[in-house]
């Protein structure tokens, strides 16, 4: 960090040595007015500036200036927003009058639509955008954390902190409920499944989503959930000049927040007040190793002044170190251009072990043939290696990490180091592998590997017939290969199921697409010299996928073979006598797609615009199979077809409106249109048999030859799903453009929504794709932006987004509801806790509601007479029974009910509280409206931004929080806020509370009792799983804001890095999740963890905590 | 001219016909790529060793955790007047099932139920297939009979799942084909009599279709004739004997004595093959050198219907491993056999030290004592 504060100094001191230098030259005397060059109208506010260099004077409100130079030989720049800029070298002039011509360069800004591009200004649909100029200030490897809340209407959750973590993109929210939402990438015309994980920000050069059916009804087939559309980065035609350009960014990522754990005294003091409670010999044993006896109650007070130790500090709070290094070569002449960029990227997680090493080539040339004839090609190729086991798994509790990091005991023992292995908490397994092993321990014995390498090739061939009519044929081949590997040593749970041998899992997935779009247009901006525009396109598209996978499980490596030799010889693991290594499995699977599509655009005088669009998809997912040996009956439901039509009137044209001269644009849009889903799993039209995963029937001893059926049965009658979307929309352009405003409101129904559907058991599986659900989203998208301010010297611009969604499930065929589990603990041992019910939203979160804790007043008191027990309790005098009256809650507690004891609600009145009955909507995962807010300075040649996101209304079901505090194992640690706990103990360590059997419980007087838990503010921990029920205590409040980054940048003047060949050097420091602010009490509220499907949104369950990162940059070009 | 236009302008229309039929059959196959890793019904009954294959995911569902690896044989049945259920905690799924205090969280129920339920489709798969198959009716006379052993085991396993459904949850939805073939799959209750009925009359036919236990086409732990007769004559002591009934009465169906003779009928027929099936000469030889010793059949065929077990998670049992003589902590953790059942037994009866383990093993003590409300079942053992 020094030497980059001493840079910035030397800096800074040249720049005031150049202004001290410049003040001593003599003076010569400008003058001048500036005047709009269509009005005539004097122009306030224009900047005349140096070329390449400061500002010199801003225009009065009459459009006079006056300026003094030190010099004949230069230019002046004048320069006003909404107006091009103009250049005038000053020679022996004294006066200098300009007229400035208005430029609308938003308007003119080139839009990707399906097939073709766009000016903004001829635009029907719904489109929103972004450039390279906005994702330059955000130095992220990831793409799409890179367009968090910076585009209205596109919601993009970020799973967890770790280093190439998954993201969720929602374009207008959720129109599946058991499908993907995802919308469709198109990268340079093809389509891309990952592509946000595969481009590098640095080589996209504007990122364009369509969002209305107008738009994305080209894309028919896949285009329901909206597009996004990528165009990266290509050669320019710079007259043949060649341009080296270097971004390298490098610092560092600290733990932004930790989760308040109990101290040692604290924990020690529950270890305790556990084993008096429960008199059971192990948690006895667990308090014996701190206070050697339970008699030794008073020693507890020495662990107030033992250190801590800090886990999350210690195993995820490393400062974690990232650089990331892009250098591009691009250039081109009127006939050729190509651009060649390289990445490389190094990023260290904030979890000891997990890293994440990138290596990106993309290469992109265009050459003009002919007049006629244009063709180009790209090349990408990724190489990314993510290790490290991280924190969450798709697995139950036992296998997710971050509790590990959480919960083990803060103190080390006389005699243990920090990696001490304790062997007693290995053995201490309560079932469901919920026990601790010492963090670094087993980071060291969980070895990970994910690889990925992806190639895409594609390339294209356009022919202009006549300068009207073209043809673009668009061909792409993509490879995307990703192999995991698991190594787990002998302290792991796998490993311990196996033999207590190291055990191995190699995963090899091979997704290969092909997509082939030929397309004919034809474009008359003027029908025979009319006012009538004219556009027609045509064309044509396959889309195939092969994805192939492999994994083999190797068990039984002899104890102590690393995870590198274990990997290159497989062969090493023997099976102990009688234990066999489990079968290999592989898939393969194609799909293909046929598609024809259409496009008509009309205009009449660039006022009225028409647009109509109509797309046929054929797809392979639907039936019937042709290729079967068996002739296909039934219906063919393999096409979908989907029209939609949209106009736009630009009102700012007619002459009534000319009046109104600081409106300079107004545009009024509405569409109405249909696009297609298809996005489920292939060959879902039939029931196809499976192998099992663990082998086969075991008849005679061996595991035979079997099939079994799959979970899903299969379905001949479904057939494409439909999305309708709705939309009007306002564009407002003011002063010039300097001010700009979209606003769009739309209401999107999906209809014959494709769910893999609950069915009932009975038939032998538990769900089959049904065209039965339908969903709707309704919202509203503002976007603002403009030039705050502009002085000679200083500018100001910002822009801001909103997006409210409205979502709202609103048929689920034949039946009423289903429910969904997260599985954050166990798919199977824990009641479900989503709700999918018509009326509601996707991401309901469903379960019992809980009324603070039983007190002392909710019980019957008597005296207790029982000679055995009186004379082992002889303090517990009084037996406490639950006042008739009210709700009986056995079935929910594992416990008899008992003062302190958490307090579920009766919510259907029936007088006892069940699963079944009681659990409620008790949260949404959906936010009310998201956004953000973005600001630009420029200051000379210092730039700044500030861009802040926001989310507000969604609620998390923090699952982190209801296992963090309960005791289902043993001598884990809790969250602070449960030593403000109802105890069982007096301040002298003595039992106040028990359950002497299955349907009594004693304590002291009912005054004495409720006094020492006077300050109680939560109830006793719970010691079973019941304490993994889901309920209202584990949802929170996940709105948010976050000053999401800061960048402040110093661009060296031009004149003094000429000398040494460089045309352009900007250094940075930018500062990204600066702070945030929330109601949120776990690591982040950015979050989704249980993301296998897309039912259980919003669960913070083992999330990989998010870290706050600060870079220092260089942007170089030679 | 005039007469050539509409020859020419025919001929065009029968071109373009022609290339739109073409390109309409290219396109049906280019959207239907085969399938690889699927297979359904049309490959899987379109050979021996698959049709096979399906059966042998039928058997599967007897088989593992949930079926009679655990559940159905230790979990479910249990308390009666041999042994107490175990699981102390209240919330433990075992102690629920054995004490009736079912609770939401209780996954083991739902899993069961699924995995009978997916086992009757699996043989509803076969029932309706394999007679289907070319084989059956036109194969070699050795194929024939291969499928129709096939067929009678799809139909008695398809009575064992129903049977023990009903045992455990009365009446149930049934369907008796494929649900790929049923238009509603929200199916009200059947009556456990009707179900009885049909599978009786399922394993009256499985019988014709199957040979002896020595003529069958390998001797092992699929089932014979001799199971379909077995099972039948058990069955119908069900189907005959009293049942809780939705009113809350114990009730019998009037004709129960016709059920009876179907049991007797049949158990007559096996008794009266004894060289088929018969006792092994020593109670303790059959769990200890049979079935404990993972041998697949006795040389008597005392074992009549066998749920196979190998290692693979759904595959296997914990039979012999939580329950059986506690072994150096290991086993003996699933139920206590009652001491009412243990001196039921005269103390001659050899049956009675195979079948309650009243010691554990501790380290090198064979046999440290245990009290008399703390005994293990025992022909699941590995002292």
């Amino acid at each position: 960090m020094k030497r980059e504060q001493l840079l910035i100094c030397t800096i800074l001191a040249l720049v005031y040595c150049a202004r001290g230098f410049s003040q001593a030259a003599p003076r010569i005397t400008i003058t001048g007015t500036v005047t709009n060059s269509q009005t005539n109208a004097p122009l306030e506010g224009v900047t005349i500036g140096l070329k390449g260099g400061k500002g010199l004077a801003i225009t009065k409100q009459d459009g006079t200036y006056q300026l003094t130079l030190d010099s004949r030989t230069v230019t002046l720049v004048f320069s006003s927003v909404g107006f091009a800029a103009t250049e005038i070298a000053v020679r022996d002039r004294h006066v200098i009058d300009v007229s400035l011509t208005p430029e609308s360069k938003g308007l003119d800004d080139i839009v990707v639509v399906g097939y073709q591009t766009k000016k903004r200004r001829d635009l029907t649909g719904a489109v929103s955008s972004i450039g390279a100029k906005d994702l330059k200030d955000v130095p992220l490897n990831s793409a799409a954390e890179a367009l968090q809340g910076r585009l209205a209407g596109v919601q993009v959750v970020v799973s967890e902190g770790a280093p190439n973590a998954d993201v969720d993109v929602f374009i207008r929210g959720r129109n599946g409920i058991t499908s993907t939402s995802a919308p469709l990438y198109v990268v340079d015309g093809i389509q891309v499944d990952n592509a946000l994980s595969v481009i590098s920000p640095q080589d996209i050069e504007s990122i364009d989503v369509l969002k209305d059916a107008a738009s994305t009804a080209i894309y028919g087939a896949r285009g329901s959930n909206g597009v996004v559309i990528i165009t990266t980065k290509g050669g320019k035609n710079t007259g043949g000049k060649t341009t080296v350009t270097l971004n390298t960014f490098a610092g560092v990522t600290e733990l932004a927040r930790e989760l308040k754990m109990m101290d040692p005294y604290n924990f020690v003091l529950y270890s305790y007040e556990r084993a008096k409670y429960t008199e059971n010999p192990l948690d006895t044993s667990i308090a014996a190793q701190y206070i050697r006896f339970m008699g030794n109650f008073d020693t507890i007070q020495n662990y107030k002044h033992v250190h801590d130790v800090d886990w999350q500090k210690t195993a995820m709070g490393r400062a974690a170190f990232q650089t990331t290094e892009n250098l591009s070569v691009s250039g081109g002449n009127e006939k050729t251009q190509f651009n060649l960029s390289t990445t490389y990227n190094l990023q260290q997680g904030l979890v000891l072990n997990s890293n994440f090493y990138r290596k990106l080539v993309n290469f992109r040339f265009d050459h003009k043939v002919s007049d006629k004839l244009r063709m180009g090609f790209n090349v990408r190729y990724n190489d990314n290696n993510v290790t490290g086991a991280g924190t969450s798994d798709v697995g139950g509790a036992g296998s997710n990490r971050l509790r590990q990091y959480v919960r083990y005991r803060p103190i080390l023992l006389p005699g243990q180091t920090i990696d001490y292995y304790d062997p007693s908490l290995d053995a201490n397994n309560p079932g469901n592998g919920l026990n601790l092993v010492n963090p670094l321990q087993l980071q060291a014995a969980e070895y990970r590997n994910k690889i990925t390498t992806a190639y895409d090739y594609n390339g294209y061939l356009n022919f202009n017939f006549t300068p009207k009519l073209t043809f673009r044929s668009t061909f792409g081949y993509d490879v995307y290969m990703l192999e995991t590997d698991a190594y787990d040593d002998t302290l792991t749970g796998n490993s311990r199921t196996w033999s207590r041998m190291p055990d191995l899992t190699v995963g090899n997935n091979k997704n290969t697409t092909i997509n082939n779009s030929n397309v004919f247009t034809y474009a008359n901006q003027s029908l025979g010299g009319s006012k009538h525009g004219l556009e027609v396109l045509v064309g044509q598209e396959i889309y195939q996928t092969n994805v192939k996978t492999r994994s083999v499980e190797t068990r039984y490596f002899p104890v102590g073979t690393a995870p590198k030799l274990a990997l290159s010889n497989l062969g090493l693991a023997t099976p102990p006598a009688g234990l066999t290594e489990p079968k290999p499995a592989s898939t393969e699977v194609n799909t293909t797609q046929f598609s024809l599509f259409g496009r008509i655009g009309y205009d009449y005088a660039r006022k009225y615009l028409l647009t109509l669009n109509f797309r046929a998809d054929g797809s392979s997912l639907f039936g019937p199979d042709y290729s079967s040996p068996i002739p296909a009956t039934g219906k063919d439901h393999k096409w979908g077809y989907f029209p939609s039509a949209a106009v736009a009137w630009r009102i700012s044209q007619e002459n009534f409106m000319q009046r109104l001269t600081f409106i300079s644009d107004a545009k009024i849009r509405l569409s109405y249109g249909q696009a297609g889903n298809n996005r489920i799993s292939a060959y879902g039209y039939t029931t196809g048999y499976v192998l099992p995963s663990n082998g086969g029937y075991g008849l005679n001893d061996v595991l035979n030859y079997t099939f079994a059926t799959p979970s899903q049965l299969g379905n001949p009658s479904i057939k494409w799903e439909t999305t309708t979307s709705r939309n009007l929309g306002f564009d407002l352009g003011l002063f010039n453009n300097r001010l700009s405003a979209t606003i769009d409101l739309y209401s999107n129904t999906t209809d014959n929504l494709l769910i893999a559907n609950a069915i009932p058991a009975t038939s032998g599986y538990t769900t089959q794709y049904q065209n039965v659900g339908s969903t709707r989203n309704n919202g509203l998208e503002v976007q603002l932006s403009g030039t705050i301010l502009r002085t000679k010297d200083f500018s100001w611009t910002g822009n801001f987004n909103i997006s409210f969604n409205q979502n709202k499930i609103t048929s689920l065929g034949s039946q009423q509801s289903f429910t969904a589990n997260s599985g954050w603990f166990s798919t199977t041992a824990n009641p479900n806790d989503y709700l999918i019910k018509v009326g509601q939203q996707v991401g309901t979160m469903y379960g019992l509601k809980v009324d603070g804790m039983y007190k002392v007043s909710d019980f019957d008191v008597t005296p207790y007479v029982n000679a055995t027990n009186n004379a082992r309790y002889p303090n517990l005098t009084y037996q406490y029974t639950l006042k008739k009256g009210l709700p009986n809650p056995s079935a929910v507690l594992s416990d008899l009910v008992a003062p302190g004891q958490i307090k579920y609600r009766d919510a259907n009145g029936d007088g006892k509280i069940t699963l079944d009955s009681d659990r409620v909507v008790i949260g949404h995962a959906l936010p009310k409206f998201t956004g953000g807010f973005g600001q630009q300075f420029v200051y000379r040649n210092f730039d700044a931004s500030v861009f802040i996101n926001f989310v507000y209304g969604n609620q998390i079901m923090n699952a982190n929080k209801l296992e963090f505090s309960t005791q289902y194992g043993v001598d884990g640690n809790m969250l602070a806020l449960m030593d403000d706990r109802w105890k069982v103990i007096d301040q002298d360590g003595n039992l106040v509370q028990k359950q002497p059997d299955a349907k009594t419980v004693i304590a002291i007087a009912p005054d004495q009792l409720q006094a020492l838990n006077a300050k109680a503010k939560i109830w006793q921990p719970i010691r079973t799983t019941t304490g993994f029920y889901p309920s209202s205590f584990a949802v929170e409040d996940g709105s948010y804001i976050r000053i999401n980054n800061i960048t402040i940048g110093y661009s060296l003047p031009k004149q003094w890095i000429r000398k040494f060949g460089v045309s352009n050097l900007r250094a940075y420091i930018t500062g990204t999740n600066i702070a945030t602010l929330t109601g949120y009490s776990g690591f982040d509220p950015d979050v989704s963890t249980r993301r296998s499907t897309p039912l259980t949104p919003g669960v913070d369950y083992g999330g990989y905590p998010r870290g706050r990162t600060f870079l220092f940059g260089l942007n170089v070009s030679f | 001219m005039k007469n050539s236009s509409p020859s020419r302008r025919n001929l065009s229309i029968a071109a373009v016909l022609a290339a739109m039929a073409l390109l309409s059959t290219s396109c049906k196959k280019y959207l239907s790529p085969p399938p690889i890793s699927t297979f359904d019904p049309s490959i899987a009954f379109s050979n021996l060793p698959n049709a096979k294959a399906a059966l042998m995911g039928a058997y599967m569902d007897l088989a593992g955790d949930y079926g009679y690896g655990i559940r159905a044989s230790y979990y479910y049945p249990y308390d009666d007047d041999c042994i107490m259920g175990g699981g102390a905690g209240l919330d433990q799924a075992r102690h629920q099932e054995a004490h009736y205090t079912i609770q939401a969280g209780n996954a083991d129920i739902v899993n069961t139920f699924n995995q009978f339920y997916a086992g009757v489709e699996r043989a509803n798969l076969c029932i309706y297939y394999i007679p289907l198959m070319p084989q059956y009716t036109s194969g070699s006379a050795t194929d024939k009979t291969e499928l129709q052993r096939m067929l009678g085991e799809a139909l008695i396993l398809r009575a064992q799942f129903y049977f023990e459904l009903v045992r455990i949850w009365g009446d149930v939805p049934a369907q008796w084909l494929p649900s790929a073939f049923s238009k509603n799959l929200f199916l009200p209750q059947t009556s456990r009599d009707t179900i009885y009925n049909h599978i009786l009359a399922d394993l009256d036919k499985a019988k014709g279709l199957m040979a002896w236990r020595t003529q069958a086409s390998s001797q092992d732990e699929r089932f014979t004739k001799g199971t379909a007769m077995a099972l039948r004559a058990k069955i119908a002591l069900f189907a005959g004997g009293y049942s809780l009934r939705h009113d809350g009465t114990m009730q019998r169906p009037a004709n129960y004595l016709d059920y009876y003779k179907i049991t007797k009928t049949e158990c007559d027929t096996l008794i009266a093959h004894r060289d088929q099936h018969n006792l092994m000469p020593s109670y303790q030889s059959l769990w200890k050198d049979v079935i404990d010793a993972h041998k697949a059949i006795d040389p008597a065929g005392e074992l009549i219907m066998q749920v196979a077990m190998a290692n693979g998670s759904n595959s296997d049992s914990k039979l012999g491993c939580q329950d059986g003589t506690k072994m150096n902590g290991v086993g003996g953790s699933l139920g206590a056999v009652l001491p009412t059942y243990f001196y039921q037994f005269d103390s001659t009866d050899l049956r009675r030290d195979v079948t309650v383990v009243p010691f554990e093993v501790v380290q090198d003590i064979y046999g440290r004592g245990h009290n008399i409300n703390n005994m293990y079942d025992g022909k699941f053992r590995r002292d």
